[in-house]
């Protein structure tokens, strides 16, 4: 079964004097519990193309369904609740929030969802963070770790909703080698044992390799 | 998420430093002038000893008449006689007690034997008086109608009127004889000191007013006098206004032959209209009073939320990409505005806190400037402000509802706008 369906999809950004073609008649089907990484050149729309899977941002034309529900005519709010529910996200540059410890970072999702107690949060919380290895490090600041740690804590904060999708954009791409096979062994792991749809934006071939399929974009195209 | 809004606010303080110190300032100086135009025309109603019971107390203040000659504009007005505020306002239904006063400032002389004369604000009043208001007595007691029917020359002062004159204490006082106005008087009660904000009833020599006063004129209509009236409990200020104005119709027909009639001016007044009653010939236009305060109450908040909305713009602005975090996982866009408010408000409650504590401070030691020419337009006799007038509820309210307006005005549309900034936008900052 599918659980992001991509038909037709094409994204153009306008501006007063240019017209941009970021993606052009894109068709995708990801199943449920599979690994992906999307590749391609810089510009080619790998970034827009996660975005819309995203439901961060709307196609131009073409339509989005995530795990068989079509999006486009959902509202903002309805948009809002279903990435709180179903969708993780873990950034290039972390966007770990610089005031909040450990802890309130990866308890962020949880805050934006209805009906969770204050005490089911944080056993959550708890659990994801020693899950990805940082009890040690729950209250420190972000400023307090290493670019690895950050992106465990981004790691945690995707997974503490039990998202069913996670998007990585280049999430390895600020770390140097030895941190990166650490992420990548991470997200992996969530994807084997827990079963967890991942979709990852790399420029890392090798990291491409160690995924199911290799999505390739050209110039707004999907290649394969 | 009340701790994280608590965080967050902290945060962004230490981070910009001068910034908050800004904000905070602004906020401040702006709920400190606001707070002190709020107290000030607060006073004006608010119960303070001695009118404990501004909330039903009614006045009937002036006497104004005009010709009824065709191409003859000439007016009189002035306080009221004797004789027209027992006939306007004596014995209404709906009242417990009234008093006539008399209204104006009046200082005069008062020495004891011996002694320097001092200059104090004297204000000869009916037995009914010390019921209408609640002037507390320290010594003796205050004059009845037995007293003044005798004809007996007798005062009370205030006690700071018994330290200046007769430089001893309210008890040894009594029975003391004073020169009131080279009259000599004896004083059989002291009362404790009381406020000049409480213009009708504020006094450091009383006396009664005499059986045989001669203070009217124009076929005694029109003299000096005031008359202060309590209403009942249940009665109603329009059903007391209803009985008066009947009988200003009936005053009028009496007039028929002066070619004369009386102006109504809406009387009996309340509180409200009393205070902004501007002269004898005029109706206390209490609607335009309230819109030109409520007009400098904006102005004062305006002006220093259009100045904090830029900081709150810039603030924001290094913010973009922690909002986009929060709307990738599932903040709606009302909810990031809530948030920004939120945390603003934070500010905005602390700077406010800070200019309540300033205008309280400075209402409480400045008082003599703040409320200056207030009941007292010599400014000689010190306020003496009650704690009440700094210290109420109606005070904390308007506080903390001006740091939310504050708040709405200053981050309002920073926090809207942050909010619109499309997610993959602000993640790219």
């Amino acid at each position: 079964m599918n659980i992001i369906e991509l038909n037709s999809v094409g994204k153009v950004y306008r501006t007063n004097t240019v017209e941009t073609l970021a993606l052009e008649n894109v068709n995708i089907q990801i199943a449920k519990g599979e690994f992906v990484s999307i590749m391609g050149p810089s510009g080619c729309g790998k970034s827009t193309l996660l975005n819309v899977m995203g439901l961060l941002d709307r196609p131009s034309s073409g339509t989005v369904e995530i795990d068989g529900k079509p999006t486009a005519n959902l509202s903002d709010k309805a948009l809002s609740a279903l990435r709180n529910a179903k969708l993780g996200f873990v950034f290039q540059s972390f966007h770990l929030i610089p005031s909040l410890s450990v802890t309130d970072n990866v308890e962020l999702p949880l805050m934006y969802r209805q009906g969770t107690s204050d005490k089911e949060r944080k056993a959550r919380v708890r659990e994801v963070i020693e899950r990805v290895g940082l009890s040690h490090r729950m209250g420190h600041m972000p400023t307090q770790l290493s670019g690895g740690q950050c992106q465990r804590v981004a790691i945690a904060r995707a997974i503490v909703g039990n998202p069913e999708i996670i998007f990585a954009d280049e999430p390895t791409g600020n770390l140097d080698s030895h941190m990166s096979a650490e992420i990548m062994d991470l997200l992996k792991k969530l994807n084997k044992e827990d079963g967890r749809t991942i979709v990852m934006v790399t420029h890392n071939e090798l990291q491409g390799k160690e995924t199911d399929r290799i999505i390739r974009m050209f110039d707004g195209h999907c290649l394969s | 998420m009340k701790s994280n809004i608590l965080k967050q606010t902290l945060y962004d303080m230490k981070r910009q430093p001068v910034t908050a110190a800004v904000t905070l300032i602004g906020t401040a100086l702006a709920i400190f002038l606001m707070m002190t135009v709020m107290m000030i025309n607060d006073v004006k109603t608010m119960p303070l000893t001695p009118e404990s019971n501004r909330d039903r107390i009614l006045y009937g203040m002036n006497m104004h008449t005009v010709s009824t000659e065709d191409g003859n504009n000439s007016n009189s007005s002035s306080r009221l006689s004797v004789k027209s505020a027992t006939e306007l306002y004596g014995d209404l239904e709906g009242i417990s007690v009234w008093s006539i006063y008399c209204d104006d400032n009046n200082n005069i002389d008062v020495q004891a034997t011996g002694k320097t004369p001092a200059v104090l604000f004297s204000r000869m009043t009916d037995d009914k008086f010390w019921q209408v208001f609640d002037h507390k007595f320290v010594a003796g007691r205050p004059y009845d109608k037995a007293t003044i029917d005798a004809g007996d020359n007798v005062v009370v002062l205030s006690e700071g009127a018994v330290r200046e004159v007769l430089e001893c204490t309210p008890e040894e006082a009594i029975g003391q004889t004073v020169k009131v106005g080279q009259k000599p008087k004896t004083v059989i009660g002291v009362v404790k000191d009381n406020t000049p904000l409480a213009s009708h009833a504020f006094g450091e020599v009383f006396m009664p007013i005499p059986k045989d006063n001669n203070m009217s004129w124009d076929d005694d209509y029109f003299g000096s006098v005031s008359v202060a009236m309590l209403m009942e409990d249940g009665a109603t200020y329009d059903q007391i206004k209803k009985q008066v104005k009947a009988r200003y119709a009936e005053l009028e027909n009496n007039m028929k032959a002066t070619n004369r009639k009386p102006v109504y001016h809406e009387q009996p007044y309340d509180q409200l209209a009393a205070s902004n009653a501007m002269g004898s010939n005029t109706t206390p236009d209490t609607e335009s009073e309230k819109k030109k305060t409520l007009m400098l109450i904006l102005i004062l908040l305006l002006v220093p939320a259009i100045n904090m909305s830029a900081l709150t713009q810039s603030r924001l602005k290094h913010r973009t990409a922690e909002i986009g975090v929060k709307r990738a996982y599932g903040a709606t866009k009302g909810r990031i505005v809530l948030e920004l408010l939120a945390e603003n408000f934070v500010v905005t409650l602390a700077g406010g806190i800070a200019g309540l504590l300033l205008s309280m401070i400075g209402a409480w030691l400045l008082s003599d400037t703040f409320f200056a020419g207030m009941g007292d337009p010599s400014n000689r006799v010190d306020i003496n402000l009650p704690i009440n007038a700094i210290l109420n509820w109606k005070i904390f309210f308007w506080a903390v509802a001006s740091c939310f307006v504050l708040n709405l005005l200053s981050a309002g549309i920073p926090a809207w706008r942050a909010s619109r900034v499309h997610p993959v936008e602000a993640l790219r900052k």
